[in-house]
């Protein structure tokens, strides 16, 4: 009956020790969209307001670094820092940065995609919503 | 100086004497242990061989705020693992047998992605969610098996096999997929096959294992198929 009783529990404890994996999912995506993001020059392609999309393909175009310090720069100058949240349902993307005449430049934006290539980013301003299409080149 | 000398020859001949018993039983007790073990590994056999996996993926409504370029991603194929392990398998009654198998496998798959979403303006054909395609697992599996009536069965057998197994992914899932806790644990399929046994000298045989459970979690409906082939040997002839 003991031998019979061990048996159980070590098949318990192994069902359990394969189930209970440790969960921590939020930190794995901001891991991922970090991992995805940094390190990488975006150039601006599209942006879209009220289903108005302008093109800037094949043009001189805005584009942002990411830096997997957590220090980012952009085609306009502005340098400093970002960082990956998610308070809500939503991936946000804050950058704490500063211009080049040293006006503080901070900005918050919703991460709506992020891929290897393909990064979708969007704001409101004055109840109209600007999505901002970015790519790896 | 001669008495030293004799001192040392009735010493080592004690030694003897006081390790002898010790050694005839620990000699008997090896031999035991190989007898029991040879009985034992009669119906135990041991078999390896490579498998050719895909996984194919319909994933429904899921939504995530990452998006996989499919051109990198859908192949549409099966892709080559390994697996090991041993099967415990009853005796040959009228023909008829059953297996428990215990297998350790390495997968490799290929990925058959049935939707895609589209991410206009952009180009190309995306997913919200990519599949891991490399994973640990281990295969139990209960199997049925019944002698075929082809050529001289007393020389060669085939056999058709029949039964459920369970695997159980042992490898963690990607960090892509741990974000949103995409995969199961544990996987329900079918099996089906045929094994073709040589004077019971050895055994080739050919599964194929169907998905019945998914693989991921809902929305995304994952069923896992996969083709084995390898060599079942006695373990006996090991031992």
């Amino acid at each position: 009956m003991k031998i019979k009783n061990n048996y159980f529990t070590i098949a318990f404890l192994f069902i359990t020790g394969l189930s209970a994996c440790s969960k921590n999912e939020t930190a794995a995506e901001l891991n991922v969209t970090k991992g995805m993001l940094s390190d990488k020059t975006w150039y601006l392609d599209y942006s879209v307001t009220n289903n108005v999309t302008k093109s800037y393909v094949g043009q001189t175009t805005y584009f942002i670094n990411f830096l997997k310090n957590g220090q980012t720069k952009d085609s306009d100058g502005i340098i400093g820092y970002y960082a990956i949240q998610k308070p809500t349902n939503i991936l946000q993307l804050y950058v704490n940065a500063s211009t080049i005449s040293g006006a503080p430049a901070n900005y918050t934006y919703a991460i709506e995609s992020v891929g290897v290539q393909n990064l979708i980013l969007s704001y409101t301003k004055n109840g109209a919503k600007t999505q901002l299409y970015y790519s790896t080149k | 100086m001669k008495a030293l000398k004799l001192q040392w020859r009735q010493l080592f001949i004690l030694l003897m004497i006081a390790i002898t018993p010790q050694f005839l039983a620990a000699q008997s007790f090896f031999t035991k242990s190989k007898t029991f073990l040879q009985s034992k590994a009669n119906g135990i056999y041991l078999f390896a061989g490579m498998d050719l996996a895909k996984q194919n993926i319909a994933t429904g409504n899921y939504s995530s705020a990452f998006n996989y370029n499919l051109s990198n991603y859908n192949n549409n194929a099966f892709k080559p693992g390994f697996f090991a392990g041993l099967s415990a398998q009853t005796g040959n009654k009228k023909n008829h047998s059953y297996s428990f198998d215990f297998g350790v496998h390495r997968m490799s798959t290929g990925t058959n992605y049935k939707e895609s979403v589209a991410l206009q303006p952009f180009l190309g054909s995306y997913s919200n969610f990519k599949a891991d395609n490399v994973f640990w697992m281990l295969n139990t599996a209960v199997h049925y098996k019944t002698v075929l009536n082809i050529s001289d069965t007393s020389k060669f057998k085939f056999r058709l096999v029949l039964g459920p197994s369970i695997d159980t992914r042992l490898s963690k899932s990607s960090e892509d997929n741990m974000a949103h806790s995409n995969y199961h644990r544990f996987v329900l399929r079918g099996d089906i096959g045929l094994e073709f046994t040589n004077r019971n000298y050895y055994t080739f045989f050919l599964h194929y294992k169907q998905g019945i459970s998914s693989f991921t979690a809902a929305p995304i409906n994952t069923t896992l198929n996969s083709f084995d082939f390898g060599m079942l040997v006695k373990a006996s002839d090991f031992f």
